[in-house]
């Protein structure tokens, strides 16, 4: 076969290889135009958006390196309705509000129905803490928080009951943690970085419940079609975890170390 | 020579209600240039056909270099070279590999495919053109390259269709001077079907066939002189003297507007000029050819009649079918 | 005289696959007119028309929106823009097998001792892969579309276009062997390869069971007939769950379809060749 036969397939090749790098949408123009990036996270939703101004909460503090990075100011929007459960259609929110949805949006079927995301950056599920010298959950008391976060609470009652635990739900983090201090309970289940940040603190083991429970990615969330900004943010994103800085961010909040899988839960 | 290169036995073939091979039975001893004669539409192609395994015989049974047609196809099509009357070449790829293709498909190989590609190119004169896309190649350069993709598996049995239609009077003759050197140096049996008359004079022995059955098998001197005839034509000079003259003569061959008499003696020849030696406008004696060969068989002009397929048929239609027997 | 008196062995057989197969291939390299098509379709169904639709299958927009789907239209659009270009390749393979045909160069390849299958078999497995090629070319868009390409998903989903390709190259040759005369292109193209698409959930999704919104959204009964009748829709299917792990139906059923779409066809070309 002659090479210049080649020739021509590879110039049209080329060709279409050089139309991705046209824009395919004006999202990022419109952004850059404001100079303002807009966020919107639910009003209390620890430790990834709390009401206070220091910590503000892991996603806005990304959302604020993110800005940031890309030269814009950062302009936080807290919704009263985001965070009540896990489906963003049930947000009410609009893309006149922000342009990026953060503070519980997780990576699933139904979210991405709604909305584009970033990479995930963390993750979620059912995770318990306990005393190091607790040697199974079989029989245990549980102490049981159930947060904001939408996680399968079905499944959970179903996995305490195949181990014949007793679940005693308590309303907030004080409670859990005074619950576990006071023996009140032998080990305690909540949300992972709550958990993670309960264990760091008392140096407790946190272990993550068997992924049947549900385990979910952690996300930013973005309007589709608006392609061009996030790839911006992703790239602003990755380039904030390689650098180390998210890990800074993390260690903040006592979130630095990951969770092993549970070695407890037979 | 004991062996044969083609063995045709009884062999018919109906297509629908049309009858175009009957009875035909041939045989070609190896090394022979043998002439496949005949208008178009008298069963050449079809006879080819079979021999090439593309059309099954109703009935009878061929043989290509001991093997037969039907049962043994595999080896039968391995023994065979052919070039058909239609161009079989892809256009979209170049002279070397339209050659190499073949070479593959015949299973030749990698050694000596790469030894006879020059060779055949070489003995058709293309080398120049190896790597020439073939759609660029001009009608005579496509047939010369045919008969060299045919050489390309060193077949026991050539066999071309028509090698010469549609080409110049000096392209003809180039690819006839082929054909006699691959038979006379290599000593290779060819099968040429044609139904150009003047071609097959060089031809060791001559196949006439018409209407689906074989009407003479000869060499061509033979021929010529068991079915030859001397043909006086004249040209009357009025309506009157060609009545007079089919009256006395009603077997009298017409042709463009002469008649033919047939195998007069020369006492004959005397009386016809005492005769009629006053109303006609010109005569000649015309002396036996395989032309008359072809006349004295089928009743017809073999030229008339097989201008080619449409133009033919056009041609026929335009005179008002006056060669209608 | 070094006359072949061996009949052809399965080496030689592998040989004529293979000429046949360079063939093809080389042909389809020299066919400047189909290798404007391949580059051409996708950009006019990705570019202009995945654009084009694409804001108003955002799932904000209250009101207007009748699929909320778990990607954007483009994404969505992308694999079955693959299918596309793949069946305009295979019917573009058919039509060769009937120029051959009527060319007469079918004819020298069916007086060679190789054999029907390997001849055919050649012939497909070119058409497959002129195919592949030009499904290939539209995956060079996937940065466009944001479909995030893992080598997993792409060697998942150039197995699922070899079968397609093989599977659509056999149907085409199926088709080809019973074409009396080319009739042109437009006539390929309108009656069996934009039905095929279309009908194919490619364009629009038509799965009731989806989504609660599109639960909602009935379409008449003939049309969701018509598409669950058609095996393109289910190569899409399978394509659209490697490429950008959505599946509409269950993800067998899109192996299932496009191994016995591959099967069924190339057994009846089989079954045509060896009788001609």
């Amino acid at each position: 076969m002659a090479w210049k036969d080649l020739g021509f397939p590879l110039v049209l090749a080329l060709a279409l290889i050089a139309a991705n790098f046209l824009p395919p949408d004006t999202s990022l123009k419109h952004v850059r135009q404001v100079g303002v990036l807009s966020l919107c996270v639910p009003q209390n939703y620890p430790p990834l958006a709390t009401p206070q101004a220091n910590p503000p909460g892991i996603d806005i503090e990304l959302a604020q390196q993110i800005a940031q990075r890309m030269g814009l100011r950062l302009n936080v929007n807290v919704i009263s309705t985001m965070g009540r459960d896990l489906n963003p259609r049930n947000w009410r929110v609009t893309r006149a509000q922000c342009q990026i949805l953060a503070g519980g949006v997780v990576d699933s079927p139904l979210s991405r129905s709604f909305l584009d995301v970033t990479p995930p950056y963390l993750e979620t599920g059912w995770t318990l803490v306990a005393t190091p010298q607790l040697a199974s959950i079989q029989g245990a008391r549980v102490g049981v928080f159930l947060g904001v976060a939408g996680l399968d609470r079905v499944a959970l009652g179903q996995f305490l009951r195949e181990r014949e635990a007793e679940a005693i739900v308590v309303n907030d983090v004080v409670e859990l943690e005074q619950g576990l201090l006071s023996r009140r309970f032998n080990l305690a289940v909540t949300e992972t970085l709550t958990a993670r940040q309960l264990g760091g603190k008392h140096g407790w083991k946190v272990e993550l419940l068997p992924p049947w429970l549900g385990r979910y990615p952690l996300v930013m969330g973005l309007w589709k079609g608006d392609l061009t900004l996030k790839r911006e943010i992703v790239k602003a994103m990755q380039n904030i975890q390689r650098e180390g800085q998210f890990l800074s961010i993390l260690s903040r909040y006592q979130l630095a170390s990951a969770s092993p899988e549970c070695t407890i839960c037979r | 020579m004991a062996e044969l290169a083609v063995e045709v036995k009884n062999i018919s073939k109906q297509f629908g209600r049309t009858l175009a091979l009957d009875q035909v039975s041939l045989e070609v001893p190896a090394g022979e240039l043998f002439a496949l004669l005949g208008p178009n539409g008298a069963g050449k192609t079809t006879l080819v056909h079979i021999l090439c395994t593309i059309h099954l015989p109703d009935a009878g049974q061929a043989k290509i270099a001991g093997f037969d047609v039907v049962n043994q196809a595999v080896m039968a099509r391995q023994s065979l070279g052919v070039v058909f009357q239609e161009p079989s070449l892809d256009s979209r790829l170049t002279v070397f590999e339209n050659l190499d293709f073949h070479g593959r498909i015949y299973a030749v190989p990698t050694a000596l495919r790469k030894q006879r590609i020059p060779e055949v190119l070489e003995l058709v004169e293309l080398t120049k053109w190896r790597d020439a896309l073939v759609r660029n190649l001009s009608g005579g350069m496509k047939r010369r390259l045919e008969i060299a993709r045919a050489l390309m598996h060193d077949p026991a049995l050539l066999i071309l269709d028509e090698p010469t239609v549609g080409l110049d009077a000096q392209t003809r003759s180039r690819i006839w001077e082929y054909i006699y050197a691959l038979q006379k140096e290599r000593g290779m049996t060819v099968l040429v079907t044609t139904h150009y008359i003047d071609e097959v004079e060089g031809c060791d022995r001559v196949c006439i066939i018409d209407k689906g059955k074989i009407q003479a098998l000869d060499t061509p001197e033979a021929l010529r002189a068991t079915y030859g005839q001397e043909v006086l034509w004249v040209e009357p000079k009025d309506a009157l003297a060609r009545a007079a003259i089919l009256g006395k003569y009603p077997q009298a061959l017409e042709h463009q507007g002469k008649l033919g008499v047939r195998n007069l003696s020369e006492g004959q020849v005397a009386a016809f000029f005492a005769e009629f030696g006053t109303r006609i406008r010109s005569s000649n004696l015309q002396t036996a050819s395989l032309e008359d060969v072809f006349l004295a068989l089928t009743g017809r002009a073999i030229r008339d009649q097989a201008a080619g397929g449409k133009d033919a048929m056009l041609e026929f239609g335009k005179r008002g079918g006056e060669h209608t027997q | 005289m070094t006359h072949k008196t061996t009949p052809p062995s399965v080496l030689n057989q592998l040989d004529a696959v293979y000429a046949i197969w360079l063939r093809e291939i080389k042909r389809a390299i020299r066919d400047r007119g189909q290798l404007i098509g391949g580059v051409s379709r996708p950009l006019l169904w990705v570019l202009i028309m995945g654009i084009g639709l694409n804001p108003y299958f955002r799932g904000e927009v209250y009101g207007e929106v009748r699929f909320i789907v778990p990607y954007t239209y483009i994404q969505f659009l992308f694999p079955a823009v693959i299918a596309l270009n793949m069946m305009y390749t295979a019917v573009q393979s058919a039509i060769s097998v009937i120029w051959d045909r009527e060319f007469g160069f079918l004819r020298e390849v069916l007086v060679s001792p190789a054999s029907r299958a390997a001849v055919l078999l050649g012939k497909v497995l070119g058409g497959t892969t002129v195919a592949l090629f030009h499904g290939i070319l539209v995956l060079l868009l996937a940065r466009f579309t944001d479909v995030a390409l893992s080598w997993p998903a792409v060697f998942k989903a150039l197995g699922l276009m070899l079968l397609l390709g093989f599977g659509l190259t056999s149907l085409g040759i199926v088709i080809a062997n019973r074409v009396k005369s080319f009739e042109g292109f437009g006539v390929f193209s309108n009656l069996i390869i934009l039905p095929l698409y279309f009908l194919s959930s490619s364009i629009f999704p038509l799965d009731p069971a989806l989504t609660r919104v599109q639960a909602v959204v009935t379409y008449p009964e003939w049309l969701v007939l018509l598409v669950s009748w058609n095996p393109m829709t289910y190569a899409v299917d399978a394509l659209r769950g490697a490429l950008i792990n959505f599946y509409q139906f269950d993800p067998s059923l899109g192996l299932i379809v496009l191994g016995g779409m591959c099967g069924v066809f190339f057994l009846w070309a089989l079954w045509d060749f060896s009788r001609q």
